[in-house]
């Protein structure tokens, strides 16, 4: 299977059902060019990247609905003690993410305003 | 409440408990990239675990009765094993072979079981004697070995599940 066939078929496979129009719409590319790359006609790289973002998008949003559900069953069925270490794990893992990233220092700084004004 | 500290973090705090530093210099000991280790550096100071005079960053002693047994709290250290040991799992994972961490399930009869837990006795001992040991000013925070070891039964492991 070639790279546009397995990026044609994971299109398929992240939204299932989905109308050629429908496809045109969410990312931008008209639907004539949409209808010849699904007929076989050799897609560009611009379109390869756009259609390799519209499939990302969808694998992040399935995950946010499958952590949703997770953490709605997880109230149900896990005992409260349970519950804290998957928040701990979960706060720890998003502050190691946040010290890696960029943005972080800035929000720190704000932290820091904070805690010197109720320090004050 | 600190939340309790991340590896990067608890890297620092250890490296200024040595002494005062800088920041290429606490750059240098920990090997952190600089913007973990600015943002980490930012985070302690909100936290004020540590301070800074000028350029060079030291341990909030004023406070550290407070951030010291928050950091060291049971659940904190917990925490912080948990992390070590997904790390040492990661880089275990990633370079078979070697020897990060090595598992093994094996039926260990009584006498060798003796044989094993008297082994690994002196494994224990073996380590706490190079803690003891004073470490040289050349000798980066960095570099500290972590060792790993211990023994459990299934029966004790599915107890904890």
């Amino acid at each position: 299977m070639n790279l546009q066939t397995l990026t044609l078929t994971y299109v398929r496979q992240a939204y299932p059902g989905i109308t050629l129009r429908e496809i045109a719409t969410q990312t931008g590319l008209e639907l004539t060019r949409i209808f010849r790359i699904f007929k076989g006609h050799e897609m560009k790289l611009s379109e390869y990247q756009i259609l390799n973002t519209f499939i990302e998008k969808k694998g992040r949003k399935t995950s946010v609905i499958k952590l949703q559900r997770l953490l709605d069953e997880s109230l149900e069925v896990l005992d409260d003690k349970t519950i804290n270490e998957i928040f701990l794990v979960l706060e720890r893992k998003i502050q190691t993410a946040k010290i890696k990233s960029n943005h972080y220092y800035l929000e720190s700084q704000e932290t820091q305003k904070e805690q010197l004004c109720l320090m004050a | 409440m600190f939340n309790g500290l991340t590896i990067f973090e608890r890297i620092i705090i250890e490296s200024l408990e040595k002494r005062e530093k800088k920041f290429e210099d606490l750059h240098n000991d920990t090997c952190l990239q600089k913007t973990i280790l600015a943002n980490s550096l930012n985070y302690l100071l909100a936290k004020t675990i540590i301070v800074v005079n000028k350029d060079t960053y030291g341990l909030n002693m004023k406070y550290k009765h407070l951030w010291q047994a928050d950091i060291n709290s049971p659940i904190n250290v917990e925490l912080e094993l948990q992390e070590i040991l997904e790390s040492l799992l990661k880089l275990a994972l990633k370079h078979q072979g070697k020897d990060h961490l090595k598992i093994k399930k094996v039926t260990v009869g009584e006498s060798d079981r003796i044989i094993l837990k008297a082994m690994l006795r002196n494994v224990e001992a073996f380590i706490n004697n190079l803690g003891k040991k004073k470490q040289t000013r050349l000798e980066k925070t960095s570099d500290q070995q972590i060792v790993v070891w211990g023994l459990a039964t299934y029966n004790e492991l599915l107890k904890e599940i």
